[in-house]
């Protein structure tokens, strides 16, 4: 396996060994993101420098005789979460000069931790996209095929791991932002339980719904990570103080006599019958390490495309009033007036995405259309809960594909804006009812990842990375490496 | 079926504007993506209680006890207009 | 046409908390532009709210104090509107299901009888900052202090018909959150703040007019004024054949005049849902049962038993109870000197015109209640004849302790010993046999003088020290 590529795990053995430095490892990563960027346009920020201070000073550590697992290893944050000195710009023209003056929680945390930060990853404008396209700093490529868009929001944390330029970078999920562009990049995405890790620092988009999660090559390598990101926060009222156990120490119980649900309704006429086959495949393979299998129902599958595009816009347009051109972010130039001020500094501000979102969000909100849609919305979303629950009562996991299709082509004006939505149609169930859930590399079709997806019980994420990990032991899917020829 | 002048109004509510040039189109999506939304009504929802958020747990309270996480000069480096020490705006008249 | 004025109250009480209802930044008034602020009040990009335990507790004080329902289960939701004072775009608050629900509030009136005002809710919300609009040119200017800092909106259904019925249920709301000490109640620095719904109705009439609202007036006497004006324009709008106009209207005390306010002008949709961001506040009931044992007398209480217990008037209950600070000074100089009545004179007289007299309220006089008791005890022994009592009483209020030592220091003893007094009435008695002569052959109205100047001369010769009413006794008995 060439350097760039090795898992976290691989990495941290090699430190305690000696065999590696931080301070290499960050150069090395430093060189291949100078290498591939250009043409991948995963990364929108870079602090070498500073990067490479920390990395001496977790050289340091190691040699006085410290050996976290996660002390020296490189990574990326999307560039959602707010960092400390460190430009944040949730990938709009709104926040283009922001610097917080703060650190996210799971930023301070994986700092404690002694992981390495270099920057910061490209996503779609506000977390809102599915294909990372909506970014103001442009699209972000797929590293299987440039023609292709990584998925998204989280797009640049996917393509910076799948293209080997660090083994680890946060994303966050709010339909699917972490499973979708997994799967579609070849990468292990974890969105853990509504409430297991802070969204503090967390720039919102939906707060019912974001939910910050690990991506890296494998289950063993997020289940690492997630060791460090998951815990009580006092400054998140939503984050569950549930006790946090040990990941990695549960991953390699068999899976024997686990039941397996796999919903009829994701074998629809959404699904692309080539990725339909290769979940399949996946779920046999389960069935063959002793799981059971049985076919489930999750009737109001196709009600959560629309109970969400309810929900997180109308959210959304609250949290994104705070935009308007005062204590931060973009100001248009000689406001003649305050409305002034507000109207062409948001309109100037946001991009389209985001804009149409407010508008759909301002309108299921106003007092005329409350009961008919955001109050509907929000009991169906109830409704949609119970459906997962009660599957949850009879099986141990959902089993399912994580995306409809493989990477679609960038650009693609054939998509209108509801069959981009539809891209979330797997995914958004396990946001709405808060649940955990992991893509994982099962398969490509025509040279690209397919994603499988799993769906756990609330705060079940050590058994969801249990089931992945197995898998991960039993096939080479998430050892698979784009070759990368059409970049260098 | 919305109308653009409704959209427009929607959008002024969201201090947004619309461009005369754009908004036939913008209204277009807008009426798309409602049109999503129909899905919802024909859904028996009775008896079913509103849901917020998939948290179960009670709001958590906070000890009061005063504290500054971080100085005025920090929180304030960002604003893009001030003056002896107060973000600035034009001029507002009650 | 006759008009009836048909008024609901809002009340903003500011909670006495140390930190704001959201954040840990303080809550105290006055400090130096935008230094009370940490990253949530400025609404940075990813700050949360988490909820101070002390202003979901005085909420609950308050709504046990008028006897309100508690919700067991509430929650904040969000009300959506731009202003660059409220710097989330939206404020939190409790729309849909408050924290105090109905209630009934009984306000005293002078007569000694109630007026009981519906309370509707009561909610905690988060207070705006302040546009400053003087301090730039050409700018306002915003400063985030206040930000944050926890209200509870007292809001009433719309029961007042005369503006002094609303001043006495405000002196009364004031009166009971300084004694449950839910909030200092300063209106000058905004802690208890008003906003008034105001309507006129042809007097039967049983449905209600176009109500304007009347924002934020900060004294007693504005609030009194603002509603006379507001009412009389209404009633010439109405009496022109015109019709009001539902809107928000500012009090310019300085040109006596009420005036629409600008940024209210476009009808706002707040559009409220409740805050994904904080979870149901639940209250269970061994939490009200605590609180519930914990609060102080009411003034209500406090007023029945003064009246009914101490004897004190209703007029002399109701000033006494104004303040928590000075119903306490009350029961303990009324306790010390046992003599309640003698007590509640003291302090509604000399002591409330000296605090006047300062612009100083009872809880910041240095004034001992101790000293105040003794005084009176030493009027009641006859130690202190009560212009003596004037004496040191000011003396106290000078800042000197210790009744008995400055009586000393003064030399101010009241001559009680019939003995020392008869010396100076025999003396007096043989100085002036003639006003002697004319005391014996008058008649009683022509005594009654000649007594007083007997009375005069005698204190004069006793340096004003003698107890007049011994004098008297005495000097009838040698006179006979």
């Amino acid at each position: 396996m060439p350097p760039a590529f090795k898992s976290i795990a691989t990495l941290s053995q090699e430190l305690k060994n000696g065999e590696v430095s931080s301070r290499q490892l960050v150069e090395q990563a430093v060189a291949r993101i100078d290498t591939l960027n250009p043409e991948l346009n995963a990364v929108v920020c870079l602090e070498a420098d500073q990067a490479l201070a920390n990395a001496d000073q977790a050289d340091a550590k190691r040699a006085k005789g410290e050996h976290s697992p996660l002390l020296g290893i490189p990574m990326l944050h999307k560039d959602i979460f707010c960092t400390q000195g460190m430009r944040t710009t949730c990938g709009s023209k709104m926040l283009a000069d922001f610097v917080p003056p703060y650190d996210a929680t799971v930023v301070q945390k994986l700092k404690d931790a002694g992981m390495i930060n270099l920057g910061k990853c490209n996503m779609d404008e506000f977390a809102m996209g599915s294909s990372n396209e909506t970014s103001v700093f442009g699209a972000c490529k797929n590293p299987w095929d440039v023609t292709r868009v990584p998925g998204g929001s989280s797009g640049g944390s996917a393509v910076a791991v799948a293209s080997g330029m660090v083994p680890f970078a946060t994303g966050t999920d709010t339909g699917g932002s972490i499973r979708q562009p997994a799967a579609l990049c070849g990468i292990t995405g974890l969105k853990p339980t509504y409430g297991r890790v802070s969204r503090y620092g967390m720039i919102a988009f939906a707060s019912s719904m974001d939910q910050a999660g690990p991506m890296a090559h494998s289950a063993q390598d997020c289940a690492l990570v997630l060791n460090a990101m998951a815990g009580h926060d006092p400054l998140d009222s939503t984050c569950d103080n549930t006790p946090v156990p040990n990941y990695h120490q549960t991953l390699d119980h068999p899976i024997t006599g686990l039941r397996i649900g796999v919903p009829k309704e994701f074998f629809s006429s959404h699904l692309n019958t080539e990725v339909a086959t290769a979940i399949d495949t996946a779920v046999r393979e389960l069935e063959r390490a002793g799981a059971t299998v049985k076919e489930v129902s999750l009737p109001s599958t196709d009600l959560a495309v629309s109970t969400y595009y309810v929900i997180a816009p109308a959210e959304a347009s609250a949290n994104l009033s705070r935009y308007d051109g005062v204590r931060y972010g973009y100001r248009c130039e000689a406001p003649s007036d305050l409305q002034d001020l507000y109207v062409r500094s948001r309109t100037e501000g946001f991009g389209a995405e985001v804009k149409r979102r407010i508008l759909v969000g301002t309108f299921t909100l106003s007092a005329a259309s409350y009961d008919q849609y955001f109050m509907k919305a929000q009991q169906v979303r109830r409704l949609i809960t119970q459906e997962y629950d009660s599957v949850l009562n009879e099986v141990d996991v959902i089993a399912g594909p994580a995306a409809p299709n493989t990477a679609f082509a960038l650009n693609d004006t054939s998509k209108s804006i509801t069959d981009m939505y539809m891209e979330d149609v797997f995914t958004i169930g396990a946001n709405l009812a808060g649940l955990p859930a992991i893509s994982l590399p099962a398969g490509l079709v025509n040279g690209l990842p397919v994603g499988l997806q799993l769906i756990g019980q609330r705060f079940g994420e050590a058994q969801l990375l249990n089931v992945a990990h197995q898998f991960q032991s039993r096939t080479d899917w998430h050892t698979r490496r784009p070759t990368l020829e059409a970049v260098r | 079926m919305t109308q653009a002048s409704t959209v427009k109004d929607v959008a002024a509510l969201a201090r947004l504007t619309i461009s005369e040039h754009d908004i036939e189109n913008v209204t277009a999506e807008f009426n798309q993506t409602l049109a999503l939304f129909d899905a919802l009504q024909s859904v028996d929802t009775n008896g079913l209680a509103p849901m917020v958020n998939p948290c179960t747990a009670n709001q958590p309270l906070r000890t009061d006890s005063v504290a500054t996480l971080v100085g005025r000069e920090e929180l304030m480096k960002n604003a893009p207009s001030k003056a002896e020490n107060y973000f600035l705006v034009p001029r507002v008249i009650d | 046409m006759h008009w009836e004025m048909v008024m609901g109250l809002e009340v903003h009480l500011q909670l006495a908390t140390h930190s704001k209802i959201f954040s840990s930044s303080s809550t105290q008034f006055g400090a130096e532009v935008n230094t009370h602020t940490n990253p949530l009040d400025m609404a940075l990009p990813g700050t949360l709210p988490v909820l101070n335990h002390e202003a979901v507790t005085l909420a609950i004080v308050f709504g046990l104090g008028i006897g309100a329902e508690i919700g067991k289960i509430s929650r904040f939701d969000r009300k959506n509107y731009f202003y660059p004072d409220l710097p989330k775009g939206y404020q939190i608050s409790q729309f849909f299901e408050p924290i105090v629900k109905e209630g009934i509030f009984d306000v005293p009136l002078e007569d000694g009888s109630t007026f009981s005002v519906r309370i509707l809710r009561a909610h905690l919300e988060e207070d705006a900052g302040k546009s400053v609009h003087d301090a730039i040119p050409a700018h306002t200017g915003i400063d985030l202090n206040r930000a944050g800092t926890p209200l509870l909106e007292v809001v009433t259904e719309p029961d007042f018909r005369t503006a002094e019925q609303v001043i006495a249920y405000l002196k009364a709301l004031h009166a009971l959150v300084t004694y449950l000490g839910i909030s200092d109640g300063n209106m000058s620095e905004g802690s208890m703040r008003c906003d008034v719904n105001i309507s006129l109705r042809p007097k039967g009439e049983s449905a209600y007019g176009t109500r304007t609202e009347l924002k934020n007036i900060n004294s007693f006497r504005f609030i009194e004024r603002a509603i006379h004006v507001e009412s009389q324009r209404q009633q010439d709008l109405l009496e022109a054949g015109q019709t009001v106009t539902q809107e928000t209207r500012l009090f310019d005390p300085d040109r006596d005049e009420t005036r629409a306010m600008r940024s209210k002008e476009v009808a706002n949709d707040y559009r409220y849902f409740p805050d994904p961001d904080l979870l149901p506040i639940v209250i269970d009931d061994a939490t009200i049962e605590d609180i519930r044992a914990s609060l102080p007398e009411l003034p209500m209480a406090k007023r029945l038993r003064y009246t009914e217990a101490l004897g004190l008037s209703n007029y002399d209950a109701n000033l006494l109870t104004q303040d928590r600070a000075t119903a306490e000074f009350f029961e303990v100089v009324a306790k010390t000197s046992e003599n309640p009545k003698s007590a509640a004179n003291w302090v509604l007289g000399d002591v409330s015109a000296a605090l006047n007299k300062e612009g100083i309220s009872m809880s910041d006089a240095a004034l001992s209640a101790i000293d105040l008791a003794t005084l009176i005890v030493r009027i009641d022994d006859n130690t202190l004849s009560s212009k003596m009592a004037k004496d040191v009483f000011d003396a106290l209020w000078q800042g000197e302790t210790d009744v008995d030592s400055i009586i000393d220091r003064k030399g101010l003893k009241q001559v009680s010993d019939s003995g020392a007094l008869e010396v100076i009435i025999d003396a007096l008695i043989s100085e002036n046999a003639a006003q002697v002569e004319q005391y014996r052959v008058a008649d009683e109205g022509k005594q009654k003088k000649l007594i007083g100047f007997f009375v005069g001369q005698a204190m004069k010769a006793s340096k004003g020290q003698a107890n007049p009413q011994l004098l008297n006794q005495l000097l009838k008995e040698k006179l006979g």
